[in-house]
């Protein structure tokens, strides 16, 4: 770190800083005219300023004219986006100026930023993705939410639409590897950082990088694909500031539909019967409940209308301002965004809503030193705030819905008080959400950077030379007031008809906790980058250099006397490209990533990650343009090259040493304190490998309106860290150790397609489509030998699904007898679900658990179709977003962080404690036994439900294919409209350049087979905050 | 640029993390100075289990596998009696017996330290070699304990094995027996050769290991390796006959009886003696109230007769807590004993603070002696048995040294050697549980353990296995004022006398041993054993010397007030191989040894299981006629689950290897008769 330092303050000191003399002059000159575009038509709104002082400047008006008074020898800069600037300079007046503007996108080169460095966009070789940085500016919470269906190669989930909780998760290409990390790594401006942080509008450029071609140059970190993400930079002319508001209406649907008190008493009745068991309600109390006569001892009460508001609201502001000139160039920015869940929540003490509030700042200063050295000062960071109920978790909230049954308590009793039930005293979501106080988590993240890029000049022409350090701090500050209510529970009335209820929970006094971490990282990376071209030769060369230190206070593990997780972790690389261009046509690339990481043991630190990629375009030969002038461009390329990954699952910090506890305990007579291992060092550990090689052909056609591009990839990882569960324990080793045993593969395809078509000059069109399918196979997963094949880990997609296969529900109890014995999951009755005896041993166990599906909630195959139209200013875009070769299961899951999913669908799933989904009512929905209803034909074989049971049923509950359900959708992610003003006089007047009106729609409707949730979400039974259909207006003011 | 990232990646430590780590914390400083060598060494006996945790939560079969003792309990507290009714298979082998890992877990640390000592600056040669000595003990007694519990060892030699081979490298095979035997015996040898002996030993060390206690267990695995069930013979053949080694088709155990390891165990027991370090232990005779000998009894002082001692206090006080454990010269190793304190409990009644389950059956206390050293099936008239347990003794009862018997103890329980005063709680025995303080209700009890005494049935509590199935109730680690009675009615304090030993080797039991393999030598044998005294390796002639046989075997019998073994039975080696299994039950009860006796005698499959040695009297029935439930004094099968499913199978001689190691290792044979 030290050692960057210096190295940077050097760069400087060795630098000469010439200043430029700023002469006030009088500006006695006046000049005025009309500028037009190529077609000479007037052009309003072009930004006309003197340069070097861009204070000082105009605009034209509505029709092209403009009027300055300028110094003598001065130069005017005519400027507009998209058309090449044109400068003027001024020895004498003239009022007859005709300045013609040119379109500017045919003259530039689209370049791309592959990663350090930007190429030419003809002579990538490597699998990128440019993302059109205009589709991101629709309103979404987080840049994350974006991408699914909108960018080839990225797969996207979402669990809860709950402020704070609504960031999709997203992979590049599919999970690759069962290790630790799978997440890609998102480089904001060259460092490591996080996608939600970035406003949209702050956005400049963004690629997602996915084959080892690319993203070789960052060795350890490249193995999951790379998003870079570079943000905007002050242009010199005059200033632009550009305000956004944006106010969204978020509408929940698809919420969980339960019974209401009387067809669940009556429900729970039959089910009672089915297992023998008398009625839970008598006849009179069936009465009272269905007359409600008694709102307190036999409610009926819809919790999700109690907690739930039908809609939320949504605000974001957000203003920029960018200009410069010779000396330095600026663009700052600050974001603001306020929402709020859709729960329901009363005035009372200590309650706070729950929202998420969130503000982000920018601001990135680039000095030109001299003309061909620049620094660059840049900040940037957001501070959150996010309020919860005071138990914290709102998890606990939607688990109570799916076993809140409408007659268990009241919201609150006759007399004010709030009610408890059951042998745990529950309290109801109502009183969690009200009556318990507030936790609020703050969390803050500030990073600041400094870079120093100098050119260099002579024979070493386009050679750059730049050396950035940064540092960046996260804070977490939480803190909670929580309070208890005194709850009561009713047992019945007494003679007089007073409720009888008893105190249960002792309301406790208010609370105040907090807690306190940090996390930090310096980073410092050095970087010389070359490309010139010599006649038909572009050559172009980099090497890179970077070091990273991190630290965080949350590493630290009770026991750990040593600090042994609290040492930084840090890393350290060397990498660098070569690539060589023959006349636009044959392009060879070669990378390497020579990384070093302090995981690792002295020796087996640094490993090595070369990849090697080639390039064609037989488009540039004269005869192909001659012969196929359809064809406008044509590439294939091919990559193959390595990456790496370090992190190890558990967050197990150095897993190389053995680690020794000098204050154990002694034994025999020993006075001294004893020392013993309390981690055995797992011997010749070294990087997870990941081989990663891919094809891909780009084609454009018809003067490149239409455009396509396909790619394939395999990507195999060897040497995944997992823990040696085979060692035998004759080994007498302290700790199972990690090694390099795991491998897999995934492969698959990503492409899209875009075609553009204007009709006229005021009418065009852009269709488009992509498509990302990938799909992986775990070689070798580390397990004891196991009976039978199909139980291994091995051969198999990561994530698999195992549970019984279902054989229809049993008709009698003939059948039962006959079947293989299933008595182990408790007494089976007719109208169970009969499961398949796979190893034929008579007993239905663990043993007959077989794959059923590929299972984490990552969808397999995704895709996207959309388009836009252009009316003149008028915009509309339409965009859909699908996920196929998914399945969910409607029961037997044991989510993390939720439990298990079969509450909520399964009625009566805790007896007392399970609420009935409405579809359960209609009898053709289950099994019914004919001596119940008196009829055969409720013994429907293919019931959605098996019988009734009140209370547990294992049988019914394990994971089978009986539950099991296609998760597939088609989601209207967007439709949007947009609307540009400009050219108005009392525009002018207020000096706004334009204005931008926008009215999107999100998550109008899905297609799917799921009905009752989002199927994004099915597998919680709906019991998860929804992803809300949202209505948005946003506008855009250009000043 | 290049020079300067080059230079940063060759010459800059930045990934190293040895900055953060003070020198003590590195694992290779363990061996960089004595004091932390000495830390790493005496932390690696945590993996031992208390060696008194025999009875619950026992770390191997234990007290309650045995066939004296069962108790109505089933849970995994006392997997010993899951073990005897066929409950505990290679899946779900008892966790506290499952000590395989923690034993490997040793081993490895000694192979550490075996490999690393040399490393050590500032150590002696002679601390080095103490240390080794040390290690190899540590080594030795881990094997020792595997041995016990699942035979042939996985003998994995002196490597600290790398941990990211294939699984092919670990697929390794079990050792024989004897190899096993060899192996562990040789650890002990080298520790003999450099550990300190008993009064070389500072006694605030008392709980190491010393020379003694190496040699003692090397005379214990030579005895049992010279037993039927492992050298040859009918049992040998019935629980081993078929299990061989896959490689070489070796036998796991010895198929072929061989005489000469008789004289080996020999030997090796009597390498023990002659250290000269170790004697019996005995409380001098109170002149007040001395212990009444029977007539036939030497007097002469002991060794030579049992003149001058209190046979009582002299067994008892070794186990109660009275007498010092660390000055104990027939303790060649013992450690106190938090288990030996809490199972006593287990024999007191509910009543009186007790879980009250432990009994002792009927087989044990016919085992006792009389007063003056016969058999109860040869009783003389001086001191007649009789088997009629409703003739009471009467009178005002007797007074044996500070032992009371009330008047109305039945007249079976009169007349019987010290040792079973000692160690039986009986029908009609008098508890004085003096520590039980201002409530008389809690002291001075006699306790019946009949169906409607408060030690029976009726006082069982809450849960009603908690209560004593046979009328007798092991007392051997009671003192007589121990009482668990604290709380119970106005007793504000109730003591336990503490600490309680327990003696892991005791000299009586290397008597025994010695004495034992010496009446099975045929003719003359000359074996190599270890020199008592210095550390070569000797020649001596061993054969079966019936004055050495005597003159060691007597000690024992002279400490508990008996007579010494008679001619008859010295010259009859079937005869006095019967007194010396018989001596061996009554000496050593409830210490833990039963449970491998039955089985290395070979005895185990007809007897353990045997309904006829599982009798007591009738605890369903009440002693009084006041609620028409009388018929307690009978002799009856004890009534009880745990003792109608009692089985006895040729493959219970050991512990099934864990299902879980066995998948890991394709080439490790389970035990016969088990499943892998």
């Amino acid at each position: 770190m030290k050692k960057i330092i210096l190295f940077t303050l050097l760069l400087i000191c060795s630098c000469i800083i010439s200043g430029y003399s700023q002469e006030n002059a009088n500006r006695n000159l006046e000049i005025s005219g009309i500028v037009l575009d190529a077609t000479d038509e007037p052009l309003p709104g072009v930004s006309i300023y003197i340069k070097n002082v861009p204070a000082v400047g105009t605009t034209t008006d509505t029709k092209g004219r403009f009027n300055l008074k300028v110094g003598y020898r001065e130069t005017v800069v005519f400027q507009m986006i998209g058309m090449t600037p044109v400068e003027y300079f001024v020895e004498k007046s003239n009022k007859e100026i005709e300045i013609i503007l040119e379109d500017d996108s045919q003259q530039l080169e689209e370049v791309v930023v592959t990663g350090l460095t930007s190429q030419k966009k003809v002579s990538v070789v490597g699998a990128i993705t440019s993302v059109d940085v205009d589709e991101l500016k629709t309103p979404a919470v987080s840049l994350n939410n974006m991408l699914g269906g909108r960018v080839a190669g990225i797969m996207t989930s979402m669990t809860s639409g709950e402020p704070g909780k609504n960031i999709s998760n997203f992979w590049i290409r599919g999970i690759g590897t069962f290790g630790a990390n799978s997440g890609a790594l998102v480089l904001i401006d060259g460092l490591e950082g996080r996608l939600e942080d970035v406003d949209p509008d702050d956005v400049q450029s963004f690629q997602i990088l996915k084959d080892a071609a690319a993203t070789a140059v960052y060795g350890v970190r490249g193995a999951n694909g790379v998003v870079i993400v570079t943000t905007k930079r002050g242009e010199a002319g005059r200033l632009q500031i550009t305000g956004r508001a944006t106010l969204q209406v978020n509408q929940l649907r698809r919420l969980p539909e339960y019974l209401g008190a009387y067809d669940y008493a009556k429900l729970a009745n039959e089910a009672r019967a089915m297992s023998g068991d008398p009625d839970l309600y008598t006849k009179l109390e069936l009465d009272v409940i269905q007359s409600r006569l008694d709102p307190e001892l036999y409610p009926d009460i819809n919790w999700i209308d109690e907690i739930m508001k039908k809609s939320s609201m949504q605000q974001r502001y957000y203003m920029s301002a960018k200009g410069g000139g010779d000396l330095a160039n600026y663009y700052v920015s600050v974001g603001a965004q306020q929402e709020y869940a859709a729960y329901k929540q009363e005035e009372s003490k200590f309650k706070k809503p729950v929202a998420y509030n969130k503000l982000t700042y920018r601001a990135n200063i680039d000095m030109n030193l001299t003309p061909k050295t620049k620094l660059y000062f840049g900040v940037d960071g957001n501070l959150t705030n996010h309020t919860l109920p005071g138990s914290e978790n709102t998890n606990t909230l939607w688990s109570a819905v799916r076993q809140l049954t409408p007659v268990m308590f009241p919201l609150k009793y006759a007399d004010g008080t709030l009610p408890t039930y059951g042998t745990y005293d529950l309290s109801s979501p109502y009183t969690t959400l009200n009556y318990t106080g507030y936790t609020r988590n703050s969390d803050s993240r500030n990073m600041i950077t400094l870079s120093l890029t100098q050119q260099v000049g002579g024979f070493l022409e386009g050679l750059t030379l730049s050396a950035q350090v940064m540092a960046d701090y996260e804070t977490y500050f939480s803190e909670y007031r929580r309070l208890w209510p005194n709850m009561y529970r009713a047992t019945g009335r007494d003679a007089k008809g007073i409720l009888i209820k008893s105190l249960r929970i002792t309301e406790s006094q208010l609370s105040y906790g907090s807690s306190n971490n940090m996390w930090r990282k310096y980073y410092g990376e050095a970087k010389a980058n070359w490309n010139r071209s010599f006649g038909r030769h572009d050559l172009g060369a980099l090497l890179y250099y970077y070091m990273e230190d991190a630290q965080d206070t949350r590493w630290r593990r009770d026991g750990d006397n040593l600090g042994i997780n609290s040492i930084p972790a840090r890393r350290q690389n060397v990498s660098g490209r070569l690539s060589y261009g023959y006349n636009n046509t044959y392009f060879i690339d070669g990378n390497f990533g020579y990384t070093g990481s302090s995981q690792f043991e002295k020796g087996k630190r640094y490993g090595f990650f070369p990849s090697l990629a080639l390039g064609w375009v037989p488009t540039s030969y004269k005869w192909m343009q001659d012969n196929l002038p359809v064809l406008s461009f044509l590439k294939f390329r091919g990559s193959y090259g390595l990456a790496g990954n370090d992190q190890i699952a558990g967050a197990a910090r150095f897993p190389y040493l053995t680690l020794i506890d000098n204050r154990a305990g002694s034994y025999w007579s020993y006075r001294g304190s004893g020392i013993t291992e309390i981690q055995i060092g797992a011997d010749n550990l070294k990087w997870e490998v990941s081989k990663k090689a891919n094809i891909g052909v780009e084609a454009n056609f018809f003067n490149d309106n239409l455009r396509f591009v396909v790619d394939l990839f395999r990507d195999q990882r060897d040497n995944i860290f997992m823990p040696r569960v085979t060692l035998p324990d004759f080994l007498g080793l302290v700790t199972t150790p990690q090694s390099n045993v795991g491998s897999m593969h995934s492969f698959g395809s990503d492409g899209n397609v875009s075609y553009f078509h204007a009709l006229n000059k005021d009418i065009d069109f852009t269709v488009r489509a992509n498509y990302t399918f990938s799909q992986n196979i775990i070689d070798y997963f580390e397990e004891n030998k196991l009976p039978y094949e199909y139980m291994s880990v091995s051969g198999k997609p990561y994530g698999i699904i195992r549970g019984y296969i279902s054989e229809g529900l049993f008709s009698d109890q003939e059948e039962i007898e006959t079947s293989p014995d299933q008595s182990g999951f408790g007494q089976v009755r007719p109208g169970d679900i009969r499961y398949r005896d796979v190893n034929g041993d008579g007993i239905i166990n663990d043993d007959d658990k077989v794959p059923l599906s590929y299972g984490n909630q990552v969808p397999r195959l995704m895709y996207g179709v959309g388009g836009d139209i252009r009316w003149k200013k008028l915009t509309l875009a339409i965009l859909f977003k699908g996920a196929a070769k998914v399945e969910y299961y409607r029961a037997g899951m044991n989510i993390a962080n939720f439990g298990l999913n079969a509450p909520g669908w399964i009625p009566f799933y805790n007896g007392e404690l399970g609420n009935v989904i409405k579809l359960a009512n209609n009898p053709s929905n289950r099994w019914t036994p004919a001596w119940y209803s008196g009829t055969t034909e409720t013994e429907n074989p293919n019931a959605e439900f098996p019988r009734l049971s009140y209370g547990s049923n294992s049988n019914n509950s394990q994971l089978s294919d009986f539950w099991k359900r296609d998760g597939s959708y088609i989601r209207l992610q967007e439709v949007s409209m947009r609307y540009k003003v400009n050219n108005y006089l009392w525009m002018k007047s207020l000096g706004l350049s334009s204005i931008d009106l926008e009215f999107v729609a999100n998550n109008l409707f899905t297609i799917d087979k799921v009905k009752f949730f989002d199927p994004e979400q099915a597998t919680y039974n709906g019991g998860v905050y929804p992803i809300p259909t949202s209505y948005t207006f946003q506008i855009y003011l250009n000043f | 640029m290049i020079g300067i990232a080059s230079m940063m990646l060759s010459s800059c430590n930045f990934l190293d993390v040895d900055t953060y780590f003070e020198d003590t914390f590195r694992e290779d400083s363990i061996f960089h100075s004595m004091k932390n060598a000495e830390g790493y060494l005496w932390n690696t006996p945590k993996d031992f289990p208390d060696p008194g945790a025999i009875w619950g939560n026992s770390w191997n079969l234990g007290e309650m596998a045995s066939d004296e003792m069962t108790a109505r309990w089933r849970t995994g507290e006392f997997a010993g009696i899951q073990f005897t009714v066929g409950e505990i298979n290679e899946r779900n082998v008892p966790g506290s017996m499952n000590i395989w890992y923690r034993m490997y877990k040793v081993i490895r640390r000694c192979n550490t330290m075996l490999n690393e000592v040399d490393k050590v600056t500032d150590m002696s040669t002679r601390d080095r070699q103490i240390y080794k000595g040390y290690v190899h003990f540590l080594r030795g007694y881990a094997y020792y304990h595997l041995l016990m519990n699942w035979g042939p060892c996985m003998l994995v030699g002196d490597e600290v094995f790398p941990n990211s081979e294939s699984a092919e490298y670990y697929n390794r095979e079990r050792a024989t027996y004897d190899e096993s035997v060899d192996y562990i015996c040789n650890e002990f040898a080298l520790a003999a050769q450099s550990i300190p002996s008993a009064s070389q030993q500072s006694i605030s060390y008392f709980e190491r290991p010393t020379k003694g206690a190496a040699l003692a267990l090397i005379a214990r695995l030579r005895l049992y390796q010279a037993s039927p069930l492992f050298n040859g013979g009918d049992i040998a053949r019935r629980s081993f006959g078929t299990w061989k080694r896959k490689s070489d088709g070796a036998f796991y155990v010895n198929q072929e009886y061989d005489a000469r390891r008789w004289a080996v165990a020999a030997a090796a027991a009597k390498a023990v003696i002659d250290m000269g370090q170790y004697q019996l232990y005995t409380v001098d005779a109170d002149p007040q109230n001395p212990y009444p000998l029977a007539s036939n009894v030497p007097t002469a002082p002991f060794p030579e007769g049992a003149g001058g001692i209190d046979p009582l206090h002299s067994y008892h006080d070794m186990f109660n807590g009275e007498g010092i454990i660390q000055t104990n010269k027939e303790f060649i190793w013992a450690h106190i004993s938090s288990n030996v304190r809490y199972y006593t409990r287990h024999s007191f009644p509910v009543y009186f603070g007790g879980w009250g389950g432990m009994a002792v059956p009927q087989r044990v206390i016919d085992s006792y002696l009389m007063a003056d050293g016969r058999t109860i099936h040869n009783a003389s008239e001086e001191y007649p048995y009789d088997p009629i347990l409703t003739n009471t003794i009467g009178g005002s009862g007797k007074v044996l040294g500070t032992y009371i018997l009330r008047s109305d103890v039945p007249k079976m329980y009169s007349n019987r050697e010290a040792r079973f005063y000692a160690s039986i709680g009986f029908p009609g025995s008098f508890w004085p549980m003096n520590s039980a303080s201002q409530d008389g209700s809690y002291t001075k009890k006699q306790l019946w353990f009949s169906h409607d005494d408060v030690s029976g049935i009726t006082g069982a509590g809450s849960n009603i296995n908690d209560y004593n199935v046979s009328g007798y109730t092991p007392t051997k680690y009671i003192h007589p004022d121990d009482s668990w009675a604290n709380g119970k009615g106005n007793v504000k304090s109730a003591f336990i006398t503490e600490p309680k030993p327990f003696p892991i080797i005791r000299y009586a039991e290397i008597l025994l041993e010695y004495v034992e393999a010496l009446n099975n030598v045929e003719g003359s044998e000359i074996v190599e054993t270890i020199e008592p005294i210095g550390n070569d390796t000797i020649t001596v002639t061993i054969t079966r010397d019936v004055t050495e046989m005597a003159k060691y075997f007597n000690q024992i019998r002279y400490r508990a007030g008996l007579p010494g073994v008679s001619d008859v039975e010295l010259t009859n080696r079937g005869l006095f191989q019967e007194v010396i299994m018989n001596e061996r039950q009554i000496e050593l009860f409830n210490e833990g040894y039963r449970v491998f006796d039955t089985r290395r005698w070979g005895i185990f499959l007809e007897e353990d299981a045997n309904s006829s040695n599982w009798r007591g009297l009738n605890i369903e029935r009440d002693r009084t006629n006041n609620n028409n439930n009388e018929g307690f004094f009978e002799i009856v099968t004890i009534n009880t689950q745990n003792i109608r499913d009692r089985i006895a199978t040729p493959r219970m001689v050991f512990l099934p290897l864990p299902h879980n190691e066995l998948l890991k290792v394709p080439a490790m044979d389970q035990n016969p008769g088990w499943d892998r």
